[in-house]
């Protein structure tokens, strides 16, 4: 029961969506459309179980009173407020006076989402920038032929994409009268073509690693993931 | 009103993110776990509006007595905060991993593999010598990154040389990955500044 079950669903899932693709026949593909539905739902239900383990690690430091518990609480008060405020009845929120209800435009949800949630998470990547600036001078030693080809690649994508880098380019192209390449040519240059083999060489490693990984899951031979071996 | 209220809650929670340039402080924090509840919290509310209801509670309403079996295996994916009776969680987990690893096999195959290898058969005969040459370096790119990951080898000799030139191909890539993710996130911050010097404080 603990092993086969997981075992057996893992094996019915699996084969139901690749005989799904290959088998055009309406039943199959029903019953495929239908398994896949309730892996959204289960996947949605696994975002929840994480949220509550969330909510649940939280309540717990504050109960324990662990340190910097006090954060807990501003954490909690959004969470909570953004769940209900996402599914209470739409009919109760315009029954408030607010434009909209649930998650639609123009509702506190979304005004929330676009006035709180949207700065802070463009504020913290943007942040990023002084970070991975700052770790890339202390890291980058060019030592050898492949830490300069990084870094030389690294500035002439930074200069290329900004407009200074065609300015630049345009000023030197005028001081030697030649018509050379400019800082954007070159850096689409690297991102079309040399950049483009090694990303493709690595969707097709990883395309390769993961068609064998699902297949030795589909197989029931990679059970580490429900429990097994 | 709302837009003046809503343009100095952004702004004062810019702020709050920003002053951890100076060092870790509490206004901070208290940023930070106000983001880590709102993205927590919109994502179950996300997740009920746009999952639970249509395609479970709807369907349930409606009577469809099938709908009963992702509800099962839902409400036992929760078995896993019991402190007994876990394993019944692996139940729900096996029938996401089997389904998941169903759909990569097919979508990495269909969209990764197939398309991937396609689209590197190219000419070196276009009678354009700069397509000819960019043609063929996307080629030997992509040939001789692959025999870099081929481990089954000792990279020795050709094969070694080989390798060296994909270690290349890979450098470039990471120093373009690099210099492409660090100009992101600079115009993030430039987008960051535009709404607190502009849209916030009306200096620009």
């Amino acid at each position: 029961m603990r092993r086969e079950i997981p075992l057996f669903l893992t094996i019915f899932f699996g084969c139901m969506m690749v005989i799904g693709f290959f088998v055009p026949h309406p039943i199959v593909n029903e019953a495929r459309s239908r398994v896949e539905e309730w892996t959204i739902i289960l996947a949605a239900a696994a975002v929840v179980l994480g949220v509550a383990n969330v909510a649940r690690i939280h309540m717990h430091k504050i109960s324990r009173r662990d340190r910097d518990f006090q954060y807990s609480f501003p954490l909690l008060f959004a969470l909570f407020l953004m769940i209900l405020l996402g599914i209470v009845p739409k009919d109760w929120i315009t029954s408030m006076g607010f434009p909209a209800g649930g998650t639609d435009e123009g509702s506190p949800f979304d005004w929330l989402y676009n006035n709180a949630y949207v700065p802070m998470q463009g504020t913290m990547f943007a942040l990023l920038a002084f970070y991975i600036a700052s770790a890339a001078f202390r890291a980058f030693r060019i030592r050898t032929v492949e830490a300069a080809l990084l870094a030389i690649t690294a500035v002439l994508v930074m200069i290329g994409r900004v407009p200074v880098g065609g300015s630049i380019s345009n000023w030197f192209n005028g001081l030697i009268h030649l018509d050379l390449w400019t800082l954007p040519e070159i850096q689409q240059w690297i991102m079309d073509i040399p950049n483009l083999a090694a990303k493709r060489a690595i969707l097709i490693g990883a395309a390769l690693g993961a068609i064998a990984t699902s297949l030795k899951i589909i197989l029931g031979i990679e059970r580490s993931a429900i429990g097994g071996d | 009103m709302p837009e003046l209220v809503g343009n100095t809650l952004a702004g004062l929670l810019t702020l709050a993110i920003f002053s951890f340039l100076y060092k870790d402080n509490v206004v901070y924090k208290f940023a930070e776990h106000l983001f880590v509840g709102l993205a927590a919290g919109y994502y179950v509310a996300f997740q009920y509006r746009t999952v639970f209801q249509p395609n479970l509670w709807d369907r349930l309403v409606a009577g469809d007595i099938v709908s009963f079996i992702p509800l099962a295996l839902a409400i036992l994916l929760f078995t896993r905060m019991l402190p007994s009776g876990q394993w019944l969680s692996r139940w729900p987990m096996g029938a996401m991993i089997g389904a998941y690893a169903g759909l990569q096999l097919i979508g990495f195959l269909q969209g990764d593999l197939i398309a991937q290898v396609q689209a590197n058969i190219l000419s070196v005969n276009t009678g354009s010598w700069v397509t000819n040459v960019n043609n063929f370096l996307l080629i030997v790119g992509v040939l001789t990154t692959l025999v870099y990951f081929f481990f089954s080898t000792e990279h020795k000799g050709a094969v070694g040389a080989l390798s060296k030139a994909g270690i290349y191909f890979l450098m470039i890539s990471f120093g373009a990955s690099y210099g492409f993710t660090v100009m992101a996130r600079m115009s993030l911050l430039i987008g960051r500044l535009e709404f607190l010097f502009g849209d916030w404080l009306h200096l620009l």
